[in-house]
């Protein structure tokens, strides 16, 4: 069974209706990509997946347990995390506690804790040096590591990233692509959501594309690669 | 000297209390950015419950000064903090979301109620406190000649207690962090676990709780106090939480000394330098002292310092 | 087709109902002395609050100041009469002046602070105004008893040259300038009809005092005309109309001019003190001044308010009434379009603030004593509340605001719980609830009258089985109750009419065996109870419950401009789980 599972979600802004009817599912292990142009609906898909959005009809499984109507915290605790898009850390406080924050579901088990942020800080050693450092003075790459590296250390099942390669430098996303591939050898299953199609669908093991709302196609990465579709709409191809 | 020093006392006490209600003016703002107008009156409350606790329940207790004191602190703290909590589901939640307007006029609804309840139950009259309280205090000798009153220390004492007390919590433990996580974002601070709805229950309930401590306080300092008391007293405080800059802890203690310091300064050296009727005009220096502030510093003295790029 | 009719012309309907009744109050039945009195400072309330709608509703600014500026106009007046004797009505452009102009002084520094900060500063000038007032600021407020004897308003003789000609040249101008887009021949050839008969007549009957009813009628023809023209009426239409509205007078002043002049000199002598001559810049001026009676003044405030709101409508759609709905939808994309925000702003607290200065004359006019605790902070508060409580930007919200903030208050007190058991007044009040909750059920009926039976049952049987009429007001309180809590119940049980009905039982038997012996008790709590002790209460909840179930307020603003209806209508915060906060004392 999938870990997680979404069937026929539809979501409004208001009466706009912003998913119309998105069914998708993420095996646990894989590193599973939604794809799409600006304002198909793939951030509104995390959010209503986490629950800042509640969908007006349809059902989300995760783990076994429907958690569409689940208040957003309290997914958390079930192992389902994310890193928002635009990295949203929180600016007026230290690494270390951004870092804390991330693993306040995990309340008062300071050994797991540890753990954790150890694990961070192998991943992202650059946080280590900065963790007296208030979030909002890192760069846009730091700071991308420390919402990713904050949504690890609630010890997810799922991980669910929102564009972690807006505004950074070539370098840095395959930087930063690499580490994702880092996170899902070590056993977290990654929900990725990416307009930098080419990148996602290499790293990815299978791929749904967004368009206005529903699901215009889905398959794996290395097929939805080679797609006529694909090629041409998304990865600029004549 | 003399003067100046027991005047600088005179003022820390009083920017003493300022500082412990901006507390909580601040903390609310800081995670609602909401002006609780309902705060000023909870901290009569506190004055209220406490003369009501002083003079019936623990009547019996009051010579032996300290424990009907305690007492009085912990039950005034509970009911004043169930007050607080119970105002923000009521008047505040259903809100949350409705703009910046309508929960102005909630919570100057909820102000209302609270006074017009308090003035009720006070007869609309004067009420004092039982005389003795800690007066034995002994006065406490400076440099040579200057003494300073027991009881004034103690208060100052007690409220910086509170402040460094609270200064910690938010700074050093989980849930104080949770609750800075929460004055920054609503939904980040969902995404990490945090229950918001809880943490803004608890900020409604530790701010009101001090505001009605420092209430009791400045019952047991005063001695007498009417149902008016926190209108005026909460506007100047929230003036002090904005002059240090809303949102932050250090400021709002900053404000309420600055607060006290000026007021009495002004009322004790004012007709020295032609300004005959000071103490008349002594509730206008915290409004003057806010829009100096105001037009050179738009986000108070400390609002800088914490803001940051985001 | 005749459905957008519909849609159309209500509004324009629902306006000129409420202007009907509105011209027609003061001589209801039910309207004493003590009312009317009640219904001028409800229209001065009203001009407040079409003043704090221009700063608050249209531009978007918080003002919890405004009745420093009211006490402003106010205690100009005051002082200029006392001191300068000087006709309260003249003193309306220095009032204006005085408000607005302190308004751009103090304001302009401040405007750029953000909302909540303009809100604490806008309470601190408020307080200082009135700190300075009850100090008796430079020595001439009064101090906190404030200033006695500021004149009731006069006027000249309205059918002694020259204030005929003068007032005639007014409604001139203005239909020339209001029809500057139209042909010569409505142009010109209506102002000279409308001044050939209006002016003319009088004196070609030798009847002077029919001049009052020519003035009226001109600006009957004149408003006529320009409506005709929105309308889209034809020129040639436009003209028929105004020659037969001049025609139709012209025949009635001719055949009766003795009776209306009789009458008009009849209620002058009952409602105005008419003074000796007096010469002034070599003119003969016969002053006629307001008495105590609240009618003719209750007049004067409903024309300020018409004269108010056509400005305001006209401001509205002007080029800085769109900046303001600019202001306040976005500031950022404001200043992008090349909008000077801050004297954007600036005007609107300005013109606002002046307005209220006006009202402020009004009220010194009226109750001829100032003093400070009329413009408190919690005058402000009313003042907002009437803006946000009724519709922030709406005008019939402002109405609806003054009667639950102004009206309702000052009824209430002559309502004592006596009332609530008199005669049957508990059978009405109680009909009056469950109707609402038969109302407000309206997918289940059958229960909802199941419960209001017993919950009725309840209600009556003990007062009527022990003959203890007092006993309707624990009733009333616990149906009040009951219809409260019944929606909570029912979300948490489906089984609501198993607890209604065992609560009911429950307090009817108890009332049943204790109620004698508490009756007189109660009777004398009741007795000593006094509403106004609880009046500011009362008005707290009301406050809190009304936000609580309408934020949007009573009548809330129809959104205006295609620009940002985009912004209006898409977020939805019903399934936002929370609105996105800013940082901890973010930097502008």
């Amino acid at each position: 069974m999938a870990l997680l599972e979404l069937r026929n979600v539809n979501t409004y802004y208001g009466n706009i209706r912003t998913l119309k009817g998105i069914s998708l599912q993420v095996e646990a292990g894989q590193i599973v990509t939604l794809i799409g142009a600006n304002g198909a609906g793939k951030t509104t898909t995390l959010r209503t997946i986490s629950g800042l959005l509640r969908p007006r009809s349809g059902e989300i499984i995760f783990d076994g347990k429907p958690i569409h109507q689940m208040p957003a915290h309290e997914i958390v605790y079930l192992g389902l995390t994310q890193a928002p898009e635009g990295r949203q850390i929180f600016p007026t406080l230290t690494v270390q506690e951004n870092l804390n924050m991330g693993a306040y579901s995990l309340g008062n088990d300071r050994a797991r804790i540890e753990e954790n942020r150890r694990r961070v800080y192998d991943l992202f050693p650059r946080l280590a040096e900065r963790k007296k450092q208030l979030g909002g003075t890192l760069s846009g790459g730091e700071q991308q590591m420390l919402s990713i590296g904050r949504a690890l250390m609630a010890s997810p099942k799922l991980l669910m990233l929102d564009e972690p390669s807006l505004g950074l430098a070539p370098l840095l996303i395959k930087a930063i692509f690499e580490t994702i591939q880092t996170i899902n050898e070590q056993g977290v299953t990654v929900l990725l959501v990416e307009q930098n199609a080419r990148a996602a669908l290499r790293l990815a093991d299978y791929g749904y594309v967004l368009e206005t709302g529903t699901i215009a196609l889905e398959g794996p990465a290395s097929e939805l690669l080679n797609a006529p579709r694909v090629r041409q709409a998304y990865l600029g191809e004549a | 000297m003399e003067t100046f020093l027991q005047q600088l006392i005179n003022g820390l006490t009083i920017g003493g209390f300022y500082a412990v209600v901006a507390l909580g003016y601040t903390m609310v703002y800081g995670v609602l950015k909401l002006i609780n107008f309902a705060h000023g009156d909870m901290f009569m409350w506190g004055t209220l419950a406490g003369w009501g606790l002083l003079t019936t329940v623990l009547a019996g207790l009051t010579d032996l000064d300290l424990a009907a004191i305690l007492a009085a602190a912990v039950l005034v703290m509970a009911f004043i903090g169930v007050m607080g909590m119970t105002i923000e589901r009521v008047a505040y939640r259903p809100l949350r979301s409705a703009g910046r307007l309508s929960p102005i006029i909630s919570a100057l609804g909820a102000a209302f109620v609270l006074q017009s309840v308090a003035r009720n139950v006070s007869d609309a009259r004067w009420r004092t406190y039982p005389p003795g309280l800690l007066k034995e205090l002994p006065n406490l000798r400076l440099t040579g000649s200057v003494s300073v009153s027991g009881l004034q220390v103690l208060m100052l004492l007690v409220c910086v207690a509170i402040m460094v007390g609270l200064y910690l919590f938010v700074q050093r433990t989980r849930i104080g962090t949770a609750m800075r996580a929460v004055s920054l974002d609503h939904n980040v601070s969902r995404l990490m676990g945090i229950n918001v709805d809880r943490i803004i229950s608890l900020v409604f309930m530790i701010g009101p709780a001090l505001g009605g401590l420092a209430g009791l306080l400045i019952g047991i300092y005063y001695g007498s106090f009417n149902f008016t008391l926190g209108w005026v007293f909460g506007l100047k405080a929230f003036i002090a939480a904005i002059l240090g800059g809303i949102g932050n802890i250090p400021g709002a203690v900053l404000g309420g000394f600055i607060l006290g310091i000026s007021e009495t300064m002004v009322v004790a050296y004012g007709p020295n330098v032609g300004l005959a009727d000071a103490s008349a005009w002594k509730d206008a220096i915290a409004y003057v002292l806010l829009i100096a502030i105001l037009i050179a510093r738009p986000t108070g003295l400390l609002g800088e310092t914490v803001a940051e790029k985001v | 087709m005749s459905q957008s009719l519909a849609r159309i012309s209500r509004p324009w309907m629902g306006s000129a109902l409420v202007l009907a009744l509105a011209l027609v109050l003061p001589y209801l039945p039910f309207m004493d002395r003590s009312r009317t009195s009640l219904a001028v400072l409800a229209g001065i309330y009203v001009m407040l609050g079409l003043s704090l709608n221009l700063i608050v509703g249209y531009a978007g600014l918080f003002q919890l100041g405004h009745a420093a500026f009211f006490g402003l106009g106010a205690y100009t007046a005051a002082i200029l009469s006392i001191e300068h004797n000087i006709t309260i009505l003249a003193t309306i452009p220095i009032a204006a002046l005085v408000a607005g102009g302190a308004a751009i002084l103090i304001s302009k520094p401040i405007l750029h602070l953000r909302g909540d900060y303009l809100c604490i500063v806008t309470i601190a000038f408020g307080e200082i105004f009135r700190i300075g007032v009850t100090n008796n600021a430079f020595g001439i407020t009064g101090g906190a008893n404030g200033l006695f004897g500021a004149g009731r308003p006069e006027f000249p003789l309205p059918w002694v040259e020259p204030v005929p000609a003068l007032v005639l040249a007014l409604v001139l101008l203005l239909y020339v300038y209001l029809m500057r887009k139209s042909g010569p021949v409505v142009r010109w050839g209506g102002a000279g009809l409308i001044a050939a008969s209006y002016y003319l007549l009088p004196l070609a009957l030798d009847q002077k005092p029919l001049f009052l009813v020519s003035i009226v009628m001109a600006v009957v023809a004149l408003v006529l005309v320009t409506a005709l023209r929105d309308h889209h009426v034809s020129p040639r239409g436009q003209m028929i109309a105004l020659v037969g509205v001049v025609a139709l007078f012209g025949l009635i002043a001719a055949a009766r001019s003795g009776p209306i002049v009789t009458a008009i000199e009849g209620s002058l002598d009952e409602y105005f003190n008419v003074g000796a001559p007096t010469t002034v810049l070599g003119v003969e001026v016969t002053p006629v001044a307001f008495r105590r009676d609240a009618r003719p003044y209750y007049y004067l405030v409903l024309g300020f308010i018409l004269i108010t709101l056509v400005g305001m409508r006209r401001l509205q759609d002007s080029r800085l009434g769109r900046a303001w709905l600019y202001v306040r939808e976005d500031q950022l994309a404001a200043e992008a379009m090349g909008i000077d925000t801050t004297q954007v702003k600036l005007a609107a607290f300005a013109i606002g603030s002046a307005v209220a200065g006006v009202a402020g004359v009004l009220y010194a006019g009226r109750f001829t004593v100032v003093a400070p605790e009329s413009f408190n902070f919690l005058q402000s508060v009313i003042m907002f509340c009437i803006v946000v409580l009724g519709g922030s930007g709406s005008i019939p919200g402002i109405l609806v605001g003054t009667l639950g903030m102004v009206v309702l208050p000052e009824l209430l007190r002559d309502v004592g719980p006596n009332f609530l058991y008199q005669g049957l007044n508990p059978a009405v009040i109680l009909a009056l609830l469950l109707g609402l909750h038969l109302y407000s059920a309206r997918g289940r009926l059958g229960g909802a009258a199941l419960e209001s039976g017993v919950i009725a049952a309840a209600f009556f049987v003990p007062p009527l089985v022990l003959g203890e009429r007092v006993l309707y007001v624990p009733g009333l309180l616990m149906a009040l109750a009951a219809l409260t809590l019944l929606p909570i119940v029912r979300r948490r049980t489906g089984d609501v009419l198993l607890w209604v009905g065992s609560a009911a039982a429950v307090y009817a038997i108890v009332m049943l065996v204790a109620g004698k012996s508490l009756a007189p008790d109660l009777q004398r709590s009741v007795t000593a109870f006094r509403i106004m002790d609880w009046r500011d209460g009362l008005m707290g909840a009301a406050m809190v419950v009304m936000m609580v179930l309408r934020p949007a307020g009573m009548i809330p603003e129809r959104r205006r401009g295609v620009m940002f209806s985009a912004v209006a209508e898409t977020p939805a915060p019903a399934e936002i789980a929370v609105p996105q906060q800013a940082t901890v004392g973010d930097a502008q």
